[in-house]
Order: C-alpha cells, then sequence, then structure tokens
C-alpha cells in the first residue's frame, strides 16, 4: 500500500526541484531584458537614426529589483528624496545604448509616424517631443487607467551619441511628499 | 439598403477624420494634424491629456490653491513648436492659414492679431459657450525668429483667467490681451 503513495511524491519532487533550478534563469531573463514598450521605443529610434548602436546596459527591475533596492535603501543613510522616489517605483526597464557608426538618416521626426502607430496599439499615446539639433526627447504615457494610483511613462533619450529608453511604473501619490516638499521650497526662494 | 447605410456611415467617417479639428471631441479642441518637421530645426510637441491636467492641479493644490483650480478646469493642452527653413515653412504656413480659416468657419472669434513690420504673425481666436465662457482658446504665430507655433488650450475658461494662463504656460501673445465679459 506504500509504493504507490512514494511515486505519488517523485512528480512534486521533481517538480520543485525543476522550479528551484529553472527559478534563477526566470529572474535573469526577467531582469536583463525590455519592457515590450521600450523594446518598440529602442527598435524604432535606432531604425529612425539610421545609426547602428551597442548595449551598454539594459535591465529590468523584474518582480524582485525594484523591492530588494528600497529593502537596501531602508538600511543605508539615503537621502531622504532618493528613498521617496524610489518608492514610487513600481516596476522599471532601462536601456543605454551607444553609437558605433553614424547614420545618416533624416531624423527622428520622419519615424514619429511609425513609433505612433506601434505604441498606439497598445494604447501609448505621444505626450511630449522635443527635436533639436544636441538633444531629442519623447516622452509616451499610457492613455487612460486611474492616474492617481498609477502612472505608465516611456521615456526615450537620443544625444549625439547615446540612446537611453526608460519605461516605469510610477505611484504618483508617493511622489506628493516629494513635489509638494520642493513646491514649498522653491515658493521660499521666490 | 444596409450596404448603402454602411458605405454612408464609412464615407461619413472618413471625411470627418479627413477635415481637421471635425474630429476632435471637445467644441474647444482643434486637431492641428502633423507638423512638418525641418531636419536640423527644433521642433517641440507637447499633448497634455486631461489625466495629466488633474494629476498636476492635484499637486499644486496645497501650495498654489487657485492655480489647481484653473487647472481643474482645463481639459486638454497642446503646443506645437516648428522650426522652419526653405524646406517646410511654405506647408507650415499654408496649415496655419487653413487652421485660421476652419476656425473662422466654425463660429472661433479672433480677439487678437498682429502684423508687425519685422515679420510676426500673431492670432489669438477663442470659442465660447453659453455665459461667456470660452471653451477653447487657439494661439497661432509665425515668428520673425524661424519658428511656428501653435496652441490649443481646451477647457471652460473664465475670461478672468486668461492672463493666469498666459503667464503659467508663458503665452507672450495672451498676456497683451484682455477679454470683457459679455462681448
Amino acid at each position: 500500500m506504500s509504493a504507490p503513495s512514494r511515486h505519488r511524491v517523485w512528480p512534486w519532487i521533481l517538480a520543485i526541484l525543476g522550479t528551484i533550478c529553472l527559478l534563477p534563469v526566470v529572474i535573469v531573463a526577467t531582469h536583463i531584458g525590455l519592457s515590450s514598450e521600450a523594446r518598440v521605443l529602442r527598435d524604432e529610434l535606432k531604425t529612425a537614426t539610421g545609426s547602428t548602436w551597442s548595449t551598454r546596459v539594459q535591465l529590468s527591475s523584474g518582480p524582485l529589483l525594484i523591492p530588494a533596492a528600497r529593502a537596501v535603501v531602508s538600511f543605508c543613510n539615503v537621502d531622504e528624496d532618493a528613498r521617496s522616489a524610489l518608492a514610487a517605483v513600481r516596476s522599471a526597464s532601462v536601456g543605454v545604448y551607444e553609437i558605433d557608426e553614424a547614420g545618416d538618416s533624416p531624423g527622428l521626426g520622419a519615424g514619429l509616424a511609425s513609433l505612433d502607430a506601434r505604441l498606439g496599439r497598445n494604447g501609448w499615446e505621444r505626450l511630449i517631443t522635443v527635436i533639436d539639433n544636441k538633444e531629442n526627447v519623447v516622452v509616451y504615457t499610457k492613455a487612460g487607467g486611474n492616474w492617481d494610483s498609477k502612472v505608465r511613462v516611456c521615456i526615450g533619450v537620443v544625444t549625439g551619441r547615446e540612446l537611453v529608453v526608460v519605461s516605469a511604473t510610477v505611484r504618483p501619490e508617493a511622489l506628493m511628499p516629494l513635489i509638494d516638499k520642493h513646491l514649498q521650497q522653491a515658493k521660499h526662494r521666490l | 439598403m444596409n450596404n448603402r447605410i454602411k458605405l454612408l456611415t464609412v464615407a461619413t467617417l472618413a471625411v470627418a477624420f479627413a477635415i481637421p479639428g471635425f474630429a476632435a471631441k471637445d467644441p474647444g479642441q482643434v486637431d492641428f494634424g502633423t507638423m512638418p518637421s525641418a531636419a536640423g530645426r527644433q521642433f517641440v510637441e507637447v499633448n497634455l491629456q486631461p489625466n495629466l491636467i488633474s494629476l498636476a492641479a492635484k499637486i499644486v493644490s496645497k501650495q498654489e490653491p487657485q492655480v489647481a483650480e484653473l487647472l481643474r478646469n482645463i481639459k486638454h493642452v497642446r503646443v506645437n513648436v516648428v522650426g522652419l527653413d526653405d524646406t517646410n515653412r511654405g506647408t507650415v504656413d499654408q496649415k496655419m492659414q487653413a487652421v485660421r480659416a476652419d476656425l473662422e468657419s466654425r463660429g472661433w472669434s479672433p480677439v487678437v492679431t498682429v502684423r508687425d513690420e519685422g515679420g510676426e504673425n500673431v492670432n489669438v481666436h477663442i470659442k465660447t459657450g453659453e455665459n461667456d465662457v470660452i471653451q477653447g482658446l487657439v494661439v497661432t504665430v509665425i515668428g520673425n525668429d524661424n519658428e511656428a507655433v501653435f496652441v490649443n488650450i481646451v477647457g471652460e475658461i473664465n475670461p478672468d483667467q486668461i492672463a493666469e494662463i498666459a503667464n503659467r504656460f508663458d503665452i507672450e501673445p495672451l498676456k497683451k490681451i484682455r477679454i470683457e465679459q459679455g462681448e
């Protein structure tokens, strides 16, 4: 009678061992890739510049990094503003790329329509666009939803030699005390 | 019959989306369409949606309640700044004339018109609703600094708040105007 129950235990043990082995792979995979919107932004900006780029940094907060950073910061002597800012971030995805070979494309302006179309399919709207000789910035936000509890932004910056993409989910109410404090300070200075 | 209705609906929608401004939902909202940028010239586009404006109102409500009140009445802000050169000057100029003509054909009132010798060309149009409340405001400028500016502010704006808006959003032509209620 005891043999069948021993057989039934083995699949569970194998499943637990498999999960333990796969977990680091999943964690690493979620932390080195970019979020889908940041990936679209990066690819479109690369195409629009017509240049070739090499990756310097590429990471995502995943399910562990931000809480871990918060935990570490809580034990360190870190500036209160940085602590508040970190408390507001729920997830983030960052990519930094360096130019290998400059292209001769007509510029970012020509790529905006394609970028709008691709991100727009998933409900992203372009909020701010700045294109000039030195620095190009595009900021997208996820349309709709309750902005009091969650704001999703996706930012792309192209300077002469660098391309940076950031996608983040932020809790605005956690930022309120920080903004409030700085508004008060600015008012006093005036 | 059903096919005709479908065809008519599709055609109506197609025309609606093809005409600048017509597709906009709010009476004060104007769609400037796509702006042609010039290589090497500045291009700025800001498109503030209601959720962001209400968030901003919430942020400043403690420190500056008057500004928060003003922001609460604003639904949408769009700003376009387009650097001009020979490749896009004609197109942008035509677009600006088309926007102004379209506004006037749809009952918007020109409240400021400036043409100076230096080449500056400024127009401010407003759309008023019941009780003289301004539902929309459009500022179009071709400056003598090779720059064209298009601004559209949508919301229920009290004429007394125009100066505050001009200062907050730093819109120079608006700083000069004063709209009397009942006009």
